[in-house]
């Protein structure tokens, strides 16, 4: 085997130009993979950090009824506790569950602010301030002031949302909102914070309250519109959802429903089934790049029918004839896909600063994607890429090799 | 025809490394046919449902509503008068027009509340322009003068409401004072433009206008014209004839967004494009350096009968221009099959979306079927081309040059 | 005047670190119509002289001048058209394009100077192919022809542009003397009848009977020159 590999590197050196073309066209493809895979990586990562810190959490409780209803931001579908347990109490519960190891109680509501021109429409959410600093990346996007802490009638808001309402930080907002019980209230909260986020819901749609004063404001003490519990690994939510919905059950909460982050929305099951079809394109986009190399080996072949001959005459067998020719192209692939995926991980790794800007036309899209898509320089990529393109092209050269053992050797001879 | 000949002479020595090469060329054509069709074939029932129910074909409205449009407001609207109408009428083209009075509302069912648009319809011209009639599922169109609304029936059903139910709609006026109207819901519709089912009420225009305090102000014009250009030549005929605030736009300038939107996907498509012909540009560069390697001995003899490099250089590029043109018959074919077969089933919009809702911003539902185009194949037909062509060249001046002594006594 | 006049020529041929002198210091005057062998060893240098005289290869110093001009300081492409209408080819390994036939492998020489209309074209190829005794084959391609025929071949295709100089580098090697005899044949009645000049590079003897003048080389020196009637 080893001599076969001598042979085999000395061939590939004998016209360089043509290996080098083979190489480069393997390269090139296996860049565009691993760049691709970097892009889309960062691009499902990101979405489904989005979906899972302002949508689904890990796990998600809310009321049957609410599910349908949460464009509705309804507040007649609560969470508010258990059997006869309040929601802390269930909460606490809930915390003692494995692998829980936060439980974020939201309160969402509607809210409007009256500026002179117009009534500027909002989400609000009541939160407990510490929690989504610790569960949600908002820490790095709140670029002015604090966030809310709990007690007092305070908001964080979005860039564009309080250029909407022509206010800043430090300044006054009077914002008006329906009650639980349905009429129609107002309150005054002392700005403290500013968002500049490129997730289009927290620049201009959003703005946070301490969970307590939105309660006590909508009359909905010790309850929560939905209830987020944090696991320790968001891919081993769905091993822990059965004890959630074992508790729920066990305690007459059969109007809850429980549900893993996946399930949460259509979007992520899309990336999911899209992820999939990728890599069929990789694939594909590879076994173009073969049809480089399965040409230079036809020549090759064609090219050495008298050295092939001459070797099987010396009593090279069949089988090693195939494996020499699949080394050779073996070899091309190694060099090929190693500088392929060194230099897509360069490019990706340089994009994963900068970002690739997909600008406004995100913003009218009904999901959850940030405008600045950052690939994710990750070393798995570089050795998916690495792998798929030897296994690829080692395949495809079997065949012109398959060729080069079966021909016959005094035909091969006769030439000569 | 001393050249052409030897060139097809030359590509038929080796068929099968013309064929796998010509294939690579042929995908990316399929490729690129079969996205940019189905983009054609969103985009166009995009604009159509843009226009015939939401934008029209034209508007007259006040620059500076235009530019906040989006957010509702009430000020900078239009007060209709006989001028105007005048001027609408007189344009080339026309087939009807109807007024409109955009405005937000806080649609209540008594439980719950949810921001949408309210529409300020005309119920006698409106018919005429927009669609809305057509896709009335239950029900019928409100009638002039009365508090009767229509709405799309998934935001019905998300609020609960039934024909015959009334609507709260929470509303503020001009003068920022809050107002309602309890509209009797009379009809629902489910059009093939999403966001138009979601949070779209229509209200008769004299109502909305009287519960709003605004007099007879609108937002604006809608013109129907008897083709989709029209509405982009008319506005240069009606532009100079308005007086300053007033503006036209047509459904292009409407629907910015959309049009970003396809334009990002169009420079997509350009870079799935791009990739796959720089693998068939490797594959072209590979063919003809095997070719000159395989014929050195030829090549030196033709240089030594006086050819010149120039000449040598053709004959490659003859060669790859011959793959190219191979790869791009097979792939208009490839293309034409694959979009034959998605216009016979047509695709429905919620498999792209797997199984859910989203539209990513499209105004589209339902199944779409592609379009297509004779400039789109021809634009990737030659790029095909060309670009087999031009990848040719170096590695054609590269056996060119090669020194015909060594050339001759290869090996 | 002198058809092509060589002097001092040298030529050194640079492998790798070493420097390898194939001509040294070549003086040499042929005339039109004449009808040269050049003979000597492997590696003695005729390849490269006659590469030299045929404008494919530059010397490292000396000169050549052809019918009159000096054609060291000349362009690629200027040295192309000097082969393209002055000169003609025959190879040991025939080097005919094996896409083309018979017939448009000799057409392809005139093609290139295409100052014929198509019928004349035609019936030049096919009175020349005739003459070199291929008439019948002339839509035969050269894997369909025998080692003499393809010769011919390429003897037409040397010929048909009716060049001052034809250049044969061993014409003979691959071919049995029956076969050789009948191509030389060919080549003395062409140098008869339009007086063409031959120059052979060879160390066929039965080639050299057919030369009016011999010249042998030597380790890249002309050591022997001499002109028979």
């Amino acid at each position: 085997m080893k001599f076969l590999i001598n042979i085999a590197l000395k061939n590939m050196f004998r016209n360089k130009l043509r290996t080098f073309v083979s190489v480069l066209a393997i390269a090139f493809a296996v860049i565009v993979i691993v760049f691709a895979r970097g892009l889309i990586d960062g691009m499902i990562e990101s979405s489904y950090s989005m979906y899972i810190h302002y949508d689904t959490g890990h796990i998600k409780i809310m009321d049957q009824e609410y599910e349908q209803k949460q464009r509705l931001l309804s507040l007649a579908y609560t969470v508010d506790g258990i059997a006869n347990k309040s929601l802390s109490e269930m909460e606490n519960e809930l915390l003692k569950l494995e692998g829980i190891e936060m439980v974020i109680p939201r309160v969402k509501f509607g809210a409007a602010v009256s500026t002179e021109e117009e009534l500027v429409q909002m989400m609000a959410w009541g939160v407990d301030g510490q929690k989504e600093l610790k569960f949600t990346n908002l820490e790095r996007e709140l670029v002015e002031g604090r966030m809310v802490s709990s007690g007092n009638r305070e908001v964080v808001m979005g860039t564009e949302l309080l250029r909407r309402i022509d206010k800043n930080v430090g300044e006054r907002v009077t914002m008006v909102f329906n009650t639980a019980y349905s009429s129609f209230q107002g309150a005054t909260f002392d700005i403290v914070g500013r968002i500049e986020s490129n997730l289009p819901l927290l620049n201009k749609d959003l703005v946070f309250m301490p969970i307590d004063t939105a309660r006590h404001l909508l009359y909905l003490e010790e309850e929560s519109t939905e209830l987020l519990l944090v696991t320790d690994d968001r891919d081993k939510a769905i091993n822990y959802l059965p004890a959630v919905k074992n508790y729920l059950s066990a305690n007459e909460g059969e109007r809850y429903l429980a549900q893993e982050w996946r399930e949460g929305s259509s979007f992520i099951q899309l990336l999911q089934v899209g992820e999939r079809i990728y890599n069929f394109i990789y694939i594909f986009l590879l076994l173009l790049a073969s049809i480089v190399v399965i040409n230079t080996m036809v020549m090759i072949v064609n090219e050495r029918t008298q050295e092939i001959g001459m070797m099987s005459a010396l009593g090279l067998k069949k089988k090693d004839i195939l494996k020499l020719f699949i080394l050779e192209g073996g070899a091309m692939a190694v060099i090929g896909s190693f500088i392929g995926s060194i230099a897509g991980g360069t490019l990706t790794y340089f994009l994963s600063d900068i970002g690739i800007n997909y600008g406004t036309a995100i913003e009218d899209m009904d999901i959850l994607m940030t405008t600045i898509i950052y690939p994710n320089f990750k070393l798995e990529h570089l050795i998916f890429g690495f792998s798929l393109g030897i296994v690829i092209t080692s395949l495809t050269a079997i065949i012109p090799a398959y060729r080069a053992a079966n021909m016959d050797p005094t035909e091969a001879l006769r030439d000569i | 025809m001393f050249l052409p000949r030897l060139v097809i002479r030359n590509l038929s020595r080796h068929k099968r490394r013309v064929f796998i090469t010509a294939l690579i060329i042929a995908f990316a054509i399929l490729v690129y046919i079969m996205i940019e069709g189905l983009m054609m074939g969103l985009t166009e029932i995009s604009f159509a449902n843009i226009i015939n129910l939401d934008s029209g074909h034209l508007q007259i409205t006040d620059r500076n509503y235009f530019a906040d449009r989006d957010e509702l407001p009430l000020k900078n609207l239009l007060t209709p008068t006989r001028e105007i109408e005048e001027q609408i009428e007189a344009t080339a083209g026309l087939e009807a027009y109807t007024r409109r009075l955009d405005f937000s509302v806080n649609l209540n069912n008594g439980i719950d509340e949810l921001p949408v648009k309210g529409v300020g319809i005309d119920p006698g011209k409106d018919p005429a322009v927009f669609d809305l009639e057509k896709h009335l599922i239950s029900g019928r169109m409100p009638t002039a003068g009365s508090r009767e609304i229509i709405m799309g029936a998934r935001l019905a059903d998300l609020m609960d409401f039934e024909i015959g139910d009334y609507g709260i709609m929470l509303i503020r006026t001009a003068e920022q004072t809050f107002n309602t109207i309890d509209g009797e819901i009379v009809g629902l519709f489910n059009t093939p433009h999403p966001s138009l089912n979601d949070s779209t009420v229509f209200i008769p225009l004299s109502t909305a206008q009287a519960s709003l305090n605004l007099g007879d102000q609108i937002s604006h014009y809608v013109l129907r014209m008897e083709e989709r250009q029209r509405g982009i030549t008319a506005v240069e005929d009606l532009n100079p004839a308005l007086n300053d605030p007033l503006r036209a736009y047509s459904w292009r300038s409407t629907s910015e967004n959309l049009i970003y939107m396809l334009e990002l996907q169009q420079i997509e498509t350009q870079i799935v494009l791009a990739i796959i012909l720089t693998i068939a540009a490797v594959g072209i560069v590979n063919t003809v350096i095997l070719s000159a390697l395989e014929r050195m001995e030829e090549l030196g003899m033709m240089k030594a009968m006086g050819m010149r490099e120039k000449e040598i250089v053709h004959i490659f590029m003859g060669e790859a221009a011959g793959i190219g043109l191979i790869g791009g018959i097979m792939g208009l074919i490839m293309g034409a099959i694959g979009l034959y077969i998605f216009n016979h089933y047509g695709i429905d919009m919620s498999t792209l979306a797997g199984g859910g809702e989203i539209t990513y911003g499209f105004p589209v539902s339902g199944t779409i079927y592609a379009g297509w185009s004779i400039a789109s194949f021809v634009f990737v037909f030659s790029y095909g081309l060309f670009v087999s062509i031009l990848a040719s060249i170096f590695p054609a001046l590269w056996a060119a040059r090669k020194d015909p002594i060594k050339a001759i006594y290869h090996r | 005047m002198a058809l092509v006049k060589l002097i001092s020529l040298e030529k050194i041929y640079q492998q790798g670190k070493i420097a390898v002198p194939a001509l040294r210091g070549i003086d040499m005057e042929i005339e039109s119509g004449e009808f040269t062998t050049i003979f000597g060893p492997s590696g003695s240098g005729k390849t490269t002289l006659l590469n030299m005289i045929g404008c494919l290869d530059k010397s490292t110093s000396g000169e050549i001048i052809f019918a009159g001009n000096s054609i060291n300081q000349l362009s690629r492409n200027e040295l192309a058209d000097i082969r393209r209408y002055n000169l003609g080819f025959i190879f040991q390994s025939y080097n005919l394009i094996p896409v083309l036939t018979a017939f448009e492998n000799v057409e392809f020489a005139i093609r290139l100077i295409d100052k014929h209309s198509k019928k004349d074209r035609r019936d030049k190829v096919m009175h020349i192919l005739n003459e070199v005794g291929l008439g019948d084959m002339a839509y035969r391609k050269p894997n369909e022809l025998s080692g003499g025929q393809k010769q011919r071949v390429a003897v037409a295709r040397a010929l048909i542009k009716e060049p001052k100089l034809v250049l044969a580098d061993e014409p003979t090697a691959n071919l049995d003397s029956e076969t050789s005899e009948e191509v030389l044949q060919i080549m003395k009645k062409m140098n008869e009848e339009l007086n063409t000049t031959f120059i052979f590079s060879t160390h066929d003897p039965q080639v050299m009977e057919y030369a009016k003048r011999l010249v042998e080389i030597k380790d890249g020196r002309i050591t022997k020159d001499q002109r028979r009637d």
